[in-house]
């Protein structure tokens, strides 16, 4: 009696199950589609008890024996259909039961002696219950089938059946009405039905997703403690084996021998400390999470720094050329001058990361060179950027697995079966610490062992400093036909302000105010909150802030109010001088904007001569001399390098009331 | 320690310059072995054939030839079958371990190894009969064959 109870209970409840434990070892796409089935052989068998009462009912309220008979046979059918959901045919049991019906529906009117009557308009209103199952059990599309079906199905029912006088309306047949509504009528059950199709079918896909991805990390993560296990076994043979050496050795132990064991003991614990701060930061588990604290850093000797740490015997030190252990050559070639705006923390990871790699997987004895140097990346509007890239003569990388080899525990087939000792995380770090500092990191390798690999990876330079000019050391630009734009003043029309800034339209902007002989330059909003009061008195009177981020200048202005008036983002009156509006068109304005500049700043050019003066084109309220265009620094992604709030207000409350 | 050992020699394969080093230092200082030294599997294997040792101590992941190789190499070989041979490794995982004895040596050590454990295991394999090996090895064989019939 039980077992029946729990079996019922079963049949009621497995569609619906969410715990694991019910689907035991079975994959995802599996377990939906027998919850499909499962939920088949509940719908259909509850419609089937149904059918049975309503031949009961038929039979007990006199009804027409052809219809009782029609309705024994819908009985019959069914059970066969139900059957079939019990073996093997579950789909072709569905989409007989689904689709039978029409059949009957299409024939409902010649069965009833009363011919199209109310009773079989109802009967033939239930089609969209199908449509709704179809989309339920079967494939989505097959809710177009069920629907084209149903209306077809009324309308041969229509055609081919005489009409119940009582549903006559008046003199007229009503028959078009009758098969118009119902087309109209299913057509909005069909997409009622393909909405909860769809959107049941979007939750149980994510669901796979996420379910895939998490066992895909957790594989990994298994992975990943093996290797470590592995990796940190044998430098703590090394730091633990030394020390117990000499204590066992004790006396017999002379100076020499012992420092020698105890400096071993020392290597192998920073090897192990190396591979703490390459591999098992806590960062690989939280990307999102990194903290950057970027700052102008000399690379030189930061790289220099992180060599000394290196075992000597591998890097080449003269001297120590111990038991099989060739040395190597490390050259380094990094400008003295070259500076980062990164986080040497950071930096020094990523160094360490790639050297060590490049230890490792090249053979002793074989050069290893790291070089830095100034780097534009293809796109004209990127920040200038510095790459420092670390080269060996080693195995080199198969281009084939070069892009997989960023990500996350990810080892080459090679290198798993190999020697090496690796975690595969040391590179995915290099990667998220690369792009959070805004640059980018990639292998060049012709995959041939001997030929070697390079690893780069890309920082962005210190922008130079910014040095305001008064205008009274601006010269007034005069330009001959075809002379490219003047720099004004080496610091204030650095060719570098223009490509700091990412953005079209402020680019060409800046373009047509230099050919203009505009004074101009970039600083960043904080430089101006902090220069305000000096170049006050060097003669600034205005300030206009090309900057989208209104709210920053708004803060600006609320909290200091500054001795001069600021112009807010003027190039949105620009935009509009040129007819442009619309920011729907963001690239057809650029190139609107930038046809209507070149072409007003050549037709000025070639008049002969370009003041701010006769500068009809742009706001006269823009042009106050001397201007002053304020520009935000732009460092890759926004590192928040805004002056923090604070300290604006620690510097308001020293000079806000001057 | 003793003075019988003092002619015994010891070959030390491992591709860890620092493990190298120790391992050496404590077989020489503490054991009074006369160790020699290589730093792949295929290097190990010349030396063997250059002067056969007393006793092998081999790691497992090293380039060229690894550990495992290595031994089957040298039991597989009449003239070098009856070496004493110890792996000391970091691959801790049951199925590795199994590998390691399988493949014919006397002990697994897993790194870190103490120095102890080592040169006790040295010693073991070495007082152990070419009989009484391939003994050991027949039974290990049998039970990884019911073991995997199970």
């Amino acid at each position: 009696m039980r077992a029946w109870w729990r079996a019922i209970r079963r049949f009621y409840t497995t569609p619906f199950a969410t715990e694991l434990s019910v689907w035991q070892g079975v994959a995802l796409p599996e377990i939906e589609s027998r919850r499909q089935e499962a939920l088949a052989r509940l719908i259909i068998s509850q419609l089937v008890a149904i059918q049975v009462v309503g031949v009961v009912l038929a039979a007990l309220s006199h009804s027409p024996p052809a219809i009782v008979i029609a309705q024994i046979a819908s009985v019959v059918f069914a059970a066969v259909c139900l059957f079939l959901l019990f073996t093997r045919f579950v789909k072709f049991g569905i989409a007989l039961y689904v689709y039978g019906i029409f059949v009957l529906i299409a024939l409902i009117g010649r069965i009833d002696p009363a011919g199209i009557s109310l009773r079989t308009m109802l009967v033939n209103i239930l089609l969209a219950l199908f449509i709704l199952l179809s989309g339920l059990l079967l494939p989505r599309w097959s809710i177009w089938l069920a629907t084209g079906l149903s209306i077809a199905a009324t309308l041969i029912n229509l055609a081919i059946s005489p009409l119940d006088p009582a549903l006559r309306l008046g003199s007229e047949d009503p028959k078009m009405l009758i098969g118009t509504f119902m087309a109209v009528f299913f057509f909005c059950i069909a997409l009622l039905g393909l909405l909860l199709a769809n959107s049941a079918a979007a939750g149980a896909r994510s669901i796979l997703r996420a379910y895939e991805q998490e066992r895909a990390l957790a594989d990994l993560k298994d992975q990943f403690i093996i290797y470590i296990n592995h990796e940190l076994r044998t430098p703590l043979m090394g730091l633990y084996g030394n020390v117990e050496l000499v204590r066992k050795l004790g006396d017999r132990l002379n100076a020499q021998g012992r420092n020698e064991m105890l400096e071993r003991a020392l290597q192998a614990g920073n090897a192990i400390l190396t591979m703490l701060s390459t591999t098992l930061d806590s960062d690989i588990l939280k990307p999102e999470a990194v903290q950057i604290r970027p700052e102008s850093l000399a690379l030189a000797p930061l790289v220099r720094g992180i060599i000394e740490r290196f075992d000597p015997r591998e890097i080449g030190e003269p001297g120590l050329e111990g038991i099989a252990f060739a040395t190597r050559d490390i050259t380094l070639s990094i400008p003295d001058d070259l500076t980062v705006y990164a986080d040497p923390l950071r930096v020094q990871q990523i160094v360490i990361n790639l050297v060590s790699n490049a230890l490792k997987y090249s053979p002793s004895g074989s050069p290893i060179s790291i070089r830095a140097e100034r780097w534009h990346e293809e796109s004209a509007a990127a920040t200038p950027m510095v790459r420092i890239s670390v080269q060996d003569a080693g195995l080199g990388v198969p281009p084939s697995e070069a892009p997989k080899l960023f990500q996350r525990f990810v080892r080459l087939e090679r290198d798993i079966a190999g020697s090496v000792r690796g975690t595969g995380v040391g590179l995915y770090l290099c990667r998220t610490l690369v792009e959070a500092m805004g640059g980018r990191i990639w292998v060049q390798s012709t995959g041939k062992p001997g030929e070697g690999s390079t690893f780069s990876f890309t920082l962005p330079q210190t922008p130079p400093a910014i040095v305001i000019a008064p205008a009274t050391e601006v010269a007034t630009g005069t330009l001959a036909a075809g002379e490219p734009a003047r720099r004004f003043t080496a610091a204030t029309l650095d060719g570098q302000t223009l490509s700091l800034e990412d953005y079209a339209g402020k680019r060409v902007l800046l373009t047509f105010l230099r050919a203009a002989s505009c004074p101009l330059c970039g600083v960043q909003v904080w430089q101006l909150v902090q220069n305000a009061p000096r170049w006050r008195q060097q003669g600034l009177e205005t300030v206009a802030v090309i900057e989208s981020d209104r709210a920053e200048t708004q803060r600006y202005v609320e909290r200091l109010q500054p001795p001069f008036p600021i112009i807010p983002d003027p190039q949105k009156r620009i935009f509009r001088q040129y007819g442009v509006t619309s920011s729907l068109f963001g690239m057809a304005r650029g190139l609107l904007l930038r046809l209507g500049i070149y072409y007003q700043a050549w037709r000025k050019r070639v008049g002969g001569r370009i003041s701010s003066g006769d500068l009809g084109l742009l706001p006269a309220d823009f042009l106050i001399s001397p201007d002053l265009v304020v520009q935000r620094a732009y460092y890759g992604k926004d590192t928040g390098d805004h002056l923090p709030l604070r300290e604006i207000d620690a510097f308001a409350e020293e000079h806000g009331g001057e | 320690m003793t003075a019988e050992h003092t002619s015994l020699r010891v070959l030390l394969i491992d591709d860890d310059p620092i493990v190298i080093r120790l391992v050496s230092d404590a077989l020489t200082l503490l054991g009074n072995y006369a160790v020699t030294l290589a730093t792949d599997g295929a290097a190990g294997l010349e030396r063997l054939m250059e002067d056969p040792p007393d006793c092998i101590v081999v790691d497992i992941r090293m380039p060229h030839l690894n550990g495992l190789q290595f031994v089957r190499a040298l039991r597989g070989d009449p003239a070098t079958m009856d070496i004493p041979v110890v792996i000391i490794s970091a691959l801790v995982q049951d199925r590795e371990v199994l590998a390691g004895m399988l493949s014919g040596a006397d002990a697994y050590l897993l790194k870190p190894v103490k120095i102890d454990d080592l040169l006790h295991a040295i010693e073991q394999s070495l007082a152990l009969s070419a009989e009484q090996r391939r003994q050991r090895m027949e039974f290990l064989a049998q039970q990884n064959d019911d073991a995997e019939k199970r």
